[in-house]
């Protein structure tokens, strides 16, 4: 009995041993995930450079709220803080209590130009006439202007930025906002 | 029986094991020279920091800022040596050119081309909410206790946005073409105020803007301020 049983058994671990394995999976095959996180990592750098407004709220900025549901696009970016006014990332004139310095402005303290300004904006209005030129009016040149302001400045600086802006013919104003309900 | 066995294998219990062993110790070496040749790069950390930058990411948009735009046009502006600007007149303007001013009293409403009544035969002037000393009201800095009892300065805004809208519906029911509306403000208003203000005026955003469908005055142009 127990003699055929041991053969028995060696019989079939000889048998076993013919059979091919099926192939472990000793680890998982990662490569095509990581394919797939570059993709989209790649597509969210993307995304995000190109993304219209990368402001930074904070206490010097905090823009107003509005009920406007019209989605902000690309154009000159202008910000007002509480400390300075702001052209595409480069700091242009201070802001003090609310107000720019009368140096600074074509016609002191009553006057509306604020000089440094004007020249950053015709300078860029002239950057963009010129891509307009280059791609044969297919990038017009619409003359807008983004708008980014604090909401307790008062209405005063305002509108002597976008006065000036008005000079250096950007005379679209896109005022950024908070979207509310 | 067990010596049965042993002489049908024909090898003692001795050699048996040294076979086994023999052949443990091949199989291990072909089993770590395939490792050693098979070698892929370990990408799993990289899966990780990617793992990590996508979450990031995702995490950044998620607070990101529901951010809009207000379309607004110039103001046309007289040089500022002359005086205050005054309101733009062109041959194809619309006749009822509405203006709303924003000043220290009050919303101040009026029309070049009709006459809008206000209650004592002058401009309909809407007065804040609640009225304040030296007939200042509407929005201003002040210091406050908060909960935590620390002292915090907050902006205070009575204006009555309420009855401007009601104001400018009349008006937009008598001209349900006009769309314009000129917005000023004095120069200390906040600029929050005005946004408000040109919120209220606007109404809700419809593209044939009949007044009916809830749309007000949807092209503002910001003008100078009063005074």
């Amino acid at each position: 009995m127990g003699s055929a049983r041991f053969e028995a058994k060696k019989a079939y671990r000889k048998l076993k041993r013919r059979v091919p394995e099926p192939e472990d999976i000793g680890y998982l095959n990662i490569t095509p995930m990581m394919d797939m996180m570059t993709i989209i990592l790649v597509f969210f750098l993307k995304s995000f450079s190109v993304s219209v407004e990368n402001i930074t709220l904070g206490e010097d900025l905090m823009i107003p709220d509005s009920t406007s549901q019209v989605k902000p696009h690309q154009a000159v970016q202008v910000t007002i803080t509480r400390k300075a006014i702001v052209v595409e990332g480069d700091p242009i004139a201070a802001v003090k209590r609310g107000a720019v310095d009368a140096s600074v402005k074509r016609d002191g303290a009553s006057g509306y130009l604020i000089n440094p300004l004007l020249n950053v904006l015709q300078k860029h209005a002239t950057r963009l006439k010129k891509i307009e030129k280059m791609t044969g009016g297919r990038m017009r040149f619409k003359g807008e202007l983004v708008l980014v302001a604090d909401q307790n400045l008062p209405y005063r600086l305002v509108s002597e930025v976008l006065y000036t802006a008005g000079q250096a013919e950007f005379g679209k104003y896109r005022l950024l906002v908070l979207k509310g309900d | 029986m067990t010596t049965e066995n042993n002489s049908a294998g024909g090898l003692s219990y001795r050699a048996h094991m040294a076979k086994v062993r023999g052949r443990i110790r091949r199989e291990i070496a072909k089993a770590e020279e395939e490792e050693y040749e098979g070698g892929e790069l370990n990408l799993v950390p990289y899966l990780d920091i990617l793992v990590n930058t996508i979450i990031f990411l995702l995490a950044t948009t998620a607070s990101a800022l529901a951010l809009a735009n207000i379309n607004v046009n110039s103001p046309r502006y007289e040089d500022p040596a002359v005086g205050a600007a005054a309101a733009p007149s062109q041959p194809d303007e619309p006749k009822l050119n509405l203006t709303v001013a924003v000043s220290y009293k009050g919303f101040i409403i009026g029309g070049s081309g009709a006459i809008l009544p206000g209650p004592d035969g002058q401009l309909p002037t809407i007065k804040c909410s609640v009225p304040l000393d030296k007939g200042h009201c509407p929005a201003f800095l002040a210091t406050r206790t908060n909960a935590e009892g620390q002292r915090e300065r907050v902006w205070v805004d009575r204006y009555d946005y309420k009855s401007l809208a009601t104001k400018v519906q009349e008006v937009k029911a008598k001209y349900p073409a006009e769309r314009q509306a000129i917005l000023s403000a004095d120069r200390s208003i906040p600029y929050k105020v005005v946004v408000k203000a040109m919120d209220t005026l606007r109404g809700k955003a419809t593209t044939k803007c009949t007044g009916s469908d809830g749309c007000l005055f949807d092209q503002v142009i910001l003008s100078a301020g009063v005074q």
